[in-house]
């Protein structure tokens, strides 16, 4: 069977980079959905734009993974909205994951910088 | 566990499907309003907020949808799509898919129907809670390895005391039973005297009333007895108030004091138990074959059945040493109570086990045979759907689900079937098996269904599946429906159908020795004319007829005296009875002919034989005189038994023709003196052998054996078969026949009354295995003439423009018919040439339970493949006079 997969031009994000910011983004405690999704523009300036549709498949993944957890709650602005937090081997994947970033950027970073040079 | 966080996640999210749904939708709609909250702070009009919301976000469907993918069903809405498609792709070709599921049905039920046969009689305990750690405990004569099946009273005593595997050994001794009172009429019961803690082994609780008490079995307590549930019903009208009435057992005023549930009736068929008394018997002397008791035990907690094994053989050898006198030679035997009476069966039940498996093994190469038929028309279908992206793996499935879905269809036939036949066999066999057997449908048979539903689906789902796999794929595509197939796929169906032919052959010859030994036992000469004789059943033990200082309590020892007064009752009874109009004879035997025999060690008068275990033990039967009259047995050589013989007498004895041949060849057995005891001291008397009368067979199937005639006159066994030659109505005797018995003596019950031959009839198991034989023989010979017709009618469906071009250039239409004939009938003749020597050798398996034909009888060797043979030509006959018939015209069109 061949899976189905998301749009690629809906998603600017690789998959397991989205699910990476999530983990890093709930590092400081408890955040809502629409505020995961801010958090993340905001904190790349605007950088990096999330489409927020595609952040909840990436949120129910990582629950079934055990990586976050989920609990309802109100918002600061009196709205009834569900809160994610980072479970312990939520905190342990992030670390594997921002290392394995750390490993991958500097690869593509050595790669890319003698081209960088000549021009 | 990460896998089992996320199984638990996906279940809990499964399990709360529409509210885990709603619950989803609920927080991307607080999503979507907390950004319309943070467009309007920012200063856009709500409509313009609302309208942002909704483009940042996205597919809100598309999001779900996602998000419930995350949550892991896809594979189970994949499953029900396949379910779906393989039930409309089975509906749509709905002959062969009820065909197929008859054919699982019958090797599935069969399959269950046997298991869960085998399984009451060999694998489940008895029917008491932890049932399989109950075991029998037996004296077995190391020497000669014979199980006793039985044990002495001193002996059981050392092994409870010595004993620490079991938690504790009961003890029982079963007999028939006068009972008598004041309000209903005289019956016969049998009943069972056990040790105090017998029920507490089985762990079960009498429903009223108490059980037997440690005080009630000292030899002078007062009489109790403890009733089962069916003499409470019947004599008492299952009142209450029955607890210490009084009953009279043999004479003996005894009281009730409890009744036992209707599912308690051991050890096996019991009515009713009375207190077993072991005092007093220490010092006896009658270990050894003396033997009385059957023993029993629940194992105690954390000890293996093998372990008590390897105690009680210490147990033995330590009383062979501290006993040697009675002791020498004897171990213990430690089994279950289905090892121990049904060991008998078990080849006749391993090898339909076994031929229960070849016919679903000929039903699945069947079905096989059609499914890769099926893929094979199919291949176009496979190949445009592996074009379009279908993985291997995907296209398997699907094939798997729909032999499953076809295997659970033939799981559920197949159970209807086998409870039928269960049933059937359960009322079939109800008087010929141990009463506890318990034929339910259990967790065991469960999973055996399960099991062979589940491989049966694999094994002839993954047919098709290795077919798909070899082809080249994308071949298909290019192909007609006509062409060859790989010779692969060929060389499988042809074997599948040559094994069928061979399986087959092995039911078949297996079945026609069964059908053979069973006939030659129906039509097995008796000796005796036995039609017209009525039998009915008397018990004289009770305590009026012994004399005074023989009145032992009827449970302390069986043996009772012949006394004068019991051998004048019985005498005046056969003269009145003989003086009832409707008939002409009457005697009277301790067994009927074809109905079996006592077992005595026997000493012949100058072969003496000082080891008292070594002894050759042969038939005995007690009679009256006239018992050789009313049969018309000729007596050969000397006389019958006559009125000089009485208790004073010199006591005498008859032979039958086997006995003097096997031990007086060509010599004069009259004046021959024989004894006969089982070697407990030497005290029984010499017996003069007076006659020799002609062969009398002891059990119908197996033919004449020796046999020693004693006479009632002489002595003591007080049951008896009462025998009545009567002319005319039986109907009209019986009732004449029980006021006779009543005069005499009111309360002496008269039962078991019926005409003998229904009750040689009535005992035969030998038709009714021979008929399950049949059964398997049958089903497999038409699911394998089935499997061939398919393999011929299918490869002439291929090869139709074949055979037009061939007739188009001048082929005859004998020609056709021999080629597709010489095709079909090659298969079979491989299948015949195997089956053949595996017949002969299954056939050994069965070999001890023929009776009078051998297991490598050629006759029926040959006719069972000649009628597979024929059968099977049969089945490639048709479909080759089609090939023959259809014009050549018409089938170059064919394409």
């Amino acid at each position: 069977m061949a899976r189905k997969h998301s749009d690629p031009n809906r998603n600017d994000l690789l998959q397991g980079t989205l699910d990476m910011l999530v983990l890093r983004t709930l590092l400081f405690g408890p955040v809502h959905g629409h505020g995961i999704a801010v958090s993340i523009e905001k904190t790349s300036d605007d950088v990096l734009q999330v489409d927020h549709g595609s952040l909840y498949p990436a949120l129910q993944r990582l629950q079934v993974m055990g990586w976050i957890e989920a609990e309802w709650g109100v918002s600061e602005n009196n709205r009834k909205a569900k809160y994610y937090s980072l479970t312990a081997a939520g905190k342990k994947q992030l670390s594997i994951e921002s290392s394995r970033w750390d490993r991958l950027t500097e690869a593509v970073y050595r790669i890319m910088r003698p081209a960088n040079d000549d021009v | 566990m990460d896998w089992f966080r996320q199984f638990r996640f996906r279940l809990s999210r499964l399990l709360n499907l529409p509210a885990s749904q709603e619950d989803l939708a609920d927080e991307i709609q607080s999503h979507i309003e907390i950004e319309i909250d943070e467009n309007i702070e920012r200063g856009m009009s709500p409509t313009e907020a609302r309208r942002a919301a909704r483009l940042k976000f996205g597919s809100i469907a598309t999001a779900r949808e996602e998000s419930r993918e995350a949550w892991g069903f896809v594979w189970l809405e994949t499953l029900w799509r396949d379910v779906r498609l393989g039930a409309r792709v089975l509906a749509r070709r709905r002959g062969t898919t009820a065909f197929v599921c008859f054919l699982l049905g019958a090797g599935i039920g069969l399959n269950t129907m046997i298991f869960t046969i085998v399984n009451a009689a060999f694998i489940r305990g008895l029917p008491y809670e932890d049932g399989e750690r109950i075991l029998s405990l037996e004296s077995r004569q190391t020497d000669s390895g014979r199980n006793l099946r039985t044990t002495s009273i001193p002996d059981f005593l050392d092994w409870r005391q010595q004993t620490r595997a079991f938690e504790s050994l009961g003890a029982y001794t079963s007999t028939s039973f006068n009972l008598a009172d004041d309000e209903s009429a005289p019956q016969q019961v049998r009943g069972t005297a056990i040790t105090f803690d017998g029920f507490e082994i089985l762990r079960v609780d009498p429903l009223l009333g108490r059980g037997i008490s440690e005080d009630d079995s000292e030899p002078n307590a007062e009489a109790v007895v403890v009733i089962g549930h069916a003499i409470w019903q019947e004599r008492y009208g299952s009142q209450p108030d029955v607890i210490g009435k009084h009953l009279r057992i043999d004479e003996e005023e005894t009281t009730i004091i409890g009744v036992m549930p209707p599912e308690v009736r051991f050890p096996n068929g019991t009515g009713l138990w009375i207190p077993l008394v072991t005092k007093g018997h220490s010092d006896r002397g009658d270990r050894g074959l003396g033997s009385r008791l059957t023993v029993y035990g629940r194992l105690a907690p954390n000890v293996s059945h093998s372990e008590a094994e390897t105690e009680m053989g210490l147990i033995g050898q330590r009383l062979e040493a501290q006993y040697p006198d009675t002791n020498k030679d004897f171990g213990i035997t430690v089994r279950t109570f289905n090892e121990r009476d049904n060991r008998a069966m078990k080849t006749v039940f391993l090898a339909m086990l076994g031929a229960v498996w070849f016919v679903l093994l000929i039903a699945c190469a069947n079905v096989a045979n059609i499914q890769l038929a099926l893929a094979i028309d199919r291949s176009q279908e496979i190949s445009i759907r592996t074009a379009l992206g279908s993985g291997k793996f995907r296209i398997f499935r699907q094939l798997l689900v729909e032999s499953l879905l076809l295997a659970a269809a033939g799981g559920v036939l197949g159970l209807l079937f086998s409870q039928m036949g269960v049933h059937y066999f359960n009322v079939a066999t109800a008087n010929m098996r141990p009463q506890w057997i318990d034929y339910s449908f259990d967790t065991s048979v469960f999973l055996y269904l399960m099991t062979i539903c589940i491989s049966a689906s694999v094994l002839f789902g993954l047919a098709p599946y290795l077919h798909v796999v070899k082809r080249n794929l994308s071949a298909g595509l290019n192909e007609g429906r006509g062409q060859t197939t790989g010779n692969k796929v060929r060389g499988f169906s042809s074997s599948m159908v040559a094994g069928q032919v061979a399986l087959t052959i092995v039911l078949l010859v297996g079945a026609g020795l069964m059908m053979l030994s069973a006939w030659n036992g129906h039509t097995a000469d008796l000796g005796a004319k036995t039609d017209g004789v009525l039998s009915a059943s008397i018990n004289l033990k009770a305590a009026r007829y012994a004399e005074p200082e023989q009145r032992f309590r009827f449970h302390r020892r069986l043996l009772e005296r012949v006394t004068e007064q019991r051998f004048r009752f019985h005498r005046r009874l056969l003269e009145r009875i003989k003086a009832l109009p409707g008939v002409t004879s009457v005697a009277s035997a301790s067994h009927e002919p074809g109905r079996g025999a006592s077992r005595a060690a026997v000493t012949v008068d100058g072969t003496l034989e000082d080891n008292p275990n070594q002894r050759p033990r042969e038939a005995s039967i007690v009679v009256s005189p006239g018992f050789f009259n009313l049969f018309e047995v000729p007596v050969l050589e000397g006389r019958d038994f006559g009125p000089s013989d009485t208790p004073t007498s010199p006591k005498v004895a008859i032979v039958n023709r086997r006995f003097a041949e096997k031990y007086w060849q060509g010599e004069n057995a009259i004046g021959k003196r024989i004894r006969v005891g089982d070697g407990s001291g030497d005290e029984n008397p010499w017996l003069e052998v007076i006659g020799v009368a002609s062969d009398v067979a002891k059990w119908a199937e197996f033919g004449f054996e020796p046999i020693i005639y004693r006479t009632f006159n002489q002595e003591a066994s007080g049951r008896r078969r009462l025998l009545v030659r009567i002319s005319g109505d039986t109907a009209a005797v019986v009732p004449l026949l029980r006021q006779t018995v009543a005069d005499l003596d009111p309360n002496l019950p008269l039962y078991a009354v019926s005409l003998l031959d229904e009750r040689l009839a009535a005992e035969k198991g030998a038709p009714l295995f021979a008929g399950l034989y049949a059964l398997f023989a049958f089903t497999a010979l038409v699911i394998s003439a089935a499997g061939v017709f398919g393999l011929v009618a299918y490869s002439v469906r291929r090869r139709t423009s074949e055979f037009g071009i061939r007739m188009a250039l001048g082929a005859a239409q004998y020609e056709i018919l021999q080629l597709v004939l010489r095709q079909g009938m090659w298969h079979v003749a491989i299948g015949a040439l195997v089956g053949i020597p595996s017949a002969y050798v299954a056939a050994q398996v069965i070999e001890n339970r023929l009776v009078g034909v051998s297991a490598t009888d050629p006759t029926v060797l040959a006719s069972a493949t000649v009628f597979v043979v024929f059968i099977a030509g049969l089945a490639c006959w048709f479909p080759a006079r089609r090939a023959a018939s259809i014009s050549p015209a018409t089938t170059l069109r064919h394409e």
